[in-house]
């Protein structure tokens, strides 16, 4: 899946742009009404990536990077760009004619003719809908992102978005390119010991090199000054010589200065048998310090104690609890943050209401 | 989201099932497009490598040659590279394609470090690799546990200049080139089937 930028025409045009001027109301919509998830959609440095490092690097942490690299590109793509088109002061504000306060941002690639509006509408004194609709050059106007943001503070709080492959697809990319499906997140930012988010990817494709539906879920918590913590559960049918799907469950978590482990299953969902097994821990430098695999590897043999590495025992799968949750592998302190947050308290009918709002002031 | 996740379990799954899979990588730009050069042919346009001549020796130049013919023996790849005119002591960042000297790596676990410096669209402006200079290399056939094989280390960082990562899969041979991590005393100075295949699938003929 490609990473989800807008092309940087469309952000160098917002810098084009001339605010309208006017003072806010109190209630007024700003850009502090725009969620700011800097730390939960930002790279950590990866110098080891094109680097001989000395030593057995660790493979899961890698494998774990690259797919938290993957969601940060799909999500903190669209989260920086509507962060910096919403700097400005926006195009069109004001109480819209159900008492409504609302703002809009609009930008335009002079060399496309592409459109998108980002409109936030005040629903509840801490509610904040926000919209972004797209407008190709032959004038097809699709929305894009759809979503609640329950704000704490200026650019902090939970919210809950929908963002459409389908319709950035059908808007902006060329014919037989692009991607179907939607990826659905929440987010929690305003405790200032645990920022989470929840990512969802649904029945998403590639249109170029269809290899059917796939749904992914991963889970990022970050403990602030401490570590954190990531899982993810992915079904698929990876591997064609084995029946049916299989789903991978991973688990990684990490402290600061110190390292971390990373827990990887893998199943066969037609068989309902587990596959494969890894266990990995590592140093602060990234390097491998223990490792168990089953079925053992020649490649990658067995070494070490992987049961207590960096003092993470209790962050490797409890598969007994998982089983006995349906299968379900949930992190409450996450859940909470969501619940306390308010990114919970947004159903998903509003999260995906795709309704244009009512702007006319 | 798919290609990693694929790459990862099929390697995870060699021993169940017998099979061997593809575990090259390729790197990717800010915007996640392929890195590579542009324009690169065999015959008419190959790729200048520059080697600092104040901080490597002519038998290490040497190497570092060896190590570019190695990537050009892929005769699925259309890849020839030639020597810079080394009048000059310095060769500074971006005097070429590729560029190697010694130097400070900040990171205390690297024995070398390729900085890759391409657009959104993935083509590739500039590639520097510095070998660290507190580490010691050897140009010798028989490398010394205490040293680095300084063409086995360029050769794997002339795999990051070309756009080529570290696999992420499991259970990778230790003959894969591109496998990250590098020990001293350690000589791999071939490429494996999965190399090729990665740096084929970048500059195919």
């Amino acid at each position: 899946m490609k990473k989800l930028t807008m092309p940087l025409a469309i952000l160098a045009a917002v810098a084009a742009l001339t605010a309208c001027g006017g003072q806010p109301s109190a209630d007024a919509v700003t850009s502090d009404d725009v969620p700011d998830l800097t730390d939960l959609t930002q790279a950590d440095a990866d110098g080891s990536a094109a680097a001989a490092q000395v030593g057995d690097p660790a493979t899961l942490l890698a494998a774990a990077e690259k797919e938290g690299e993957q969601v940060r590109g799909d999500v903190g793509g669209v989260l920086k760009f509507i962060k910096e088109a919403t700097s400005r002061a926006p195009d069109a504000h004001g109480e819209n004619v159900q008492g409504q306060q609302f703002a809009r941002w609009d930008i335009t690639d002079p060399s496309t003719g592409n459109k998108v509006h980002i409109i936030a509408i005040r629903t509840a004194p801490d509610r904040v809908r926000l919209v972004i609709q797209g407008e190709n050059g032959d004038g097809l106007s699709l929305p894009l992102l759809t979503g609640v943001f329950v704000k704490k503070a200026p650019h902090v709080g939970g919210g809950r978005f929908h963002l459409s492959f389908d319709n950035i697809s059908s808007l902006f990319s060329p014919a037989g390119t692009g991607h179907t499906g939607s990826l659905h997140f929440l987010f929690a930012n305003a405790r200032p010991d645990l920022h989470g988010r929840r990512v969802l990817y649904v029945n998403v494709d590639d249109i170029a090199n269809p290899s059917g539906p796939k749904n992914f879920a991963a889970d990022l918590v970050r403990l602030v000054g401490v570590g954190g913590r990531f899982r993810s559960i992915y079904a698929a049918d990876f591997v064609p010589q084995v029946p049916g799907d299989e789903a991978l469950g991973m688990r990684v978590a990490w402290k600061d200065g110190l390292g971390g482990r990373a827990d990887v299953v893998i199943a066969s969902l037609a068989q309902q048998k587990v596959l494969a097994v890894a266990h990995e821990c590592w140093d602060n430098g990234g390097l491998r310090t223990a490792y168990k695999q089953v079925p053992q590897s020649a490649d990658d043999p067995d070494a070490g104690d992987v049961s207590n590495c960096s003092d993470l025992a209790d962050a490797t799968i409890d598969q007994a609890a998982v089983q006995q949750n349906g299968a379900q592998d949930s992190d409450p302190d996450l859940d909470n943050a969501l619940d306390s947050d308010g990114a919970n308290s947004v159903s998903d009918a509003d999260a995906s209401d795709d309704s244009v709002p009512d702007v006319s002031p | 989201v798919t290609h990693w996740y694929r790459a990862l379990l099929a390697a995870l799954l060699v021993t169940t099932t017998g099979s061997a899979a593809s575990a090259f990588e390729r790197a990717r730009s800010e915007s996640g497009a392929p890195e590579h050069f542009a324009n690169v042919d065999v015959d008419t346009s190959p790729l200048t490598i520059a080697i600092d001549t104040r901080s490597l020796t002519s038998a290490e130049r040497d190497a570092v040659m060896r190590a570019a013919a190695t990537w050009a023996e892929a005769s699925c790849a259309k890849l020839r590279f030639t020597l810079a005119a080394t009048d000059t002591a310095v060769a500074p960042k971006g005097s070429a394609p590729i560029v190697i000297a010694r130097g400070t790596l900040t990171n205390a676990t690297f024995a070398a470090h390729t900085d890759v410096i391409a657009e959104r669209d993935g083509m590739i402006m500039s590639a520097t690799i510095t070998l660290d200079e507190k580490r010691k290399f050897t140009t010798t056939a028989d490398v010394a546990a205490d040293a680095f094989d300084l063409e086995s280390v360029v050769l794997h960082e002339l795999g990051h200049a070309l756009g080529l990562a570290h696999p992420i899969a499991l259970n990778v041979p230790r003959a894969v080139v591109m496998k990250a991590g590098t020990k001293p005393g350690v000589k791999l100075r071939k490429l494996d089937a999965d190399d090729v295949a990665g740096v084929c699938a970048i500059y195919s003929r």
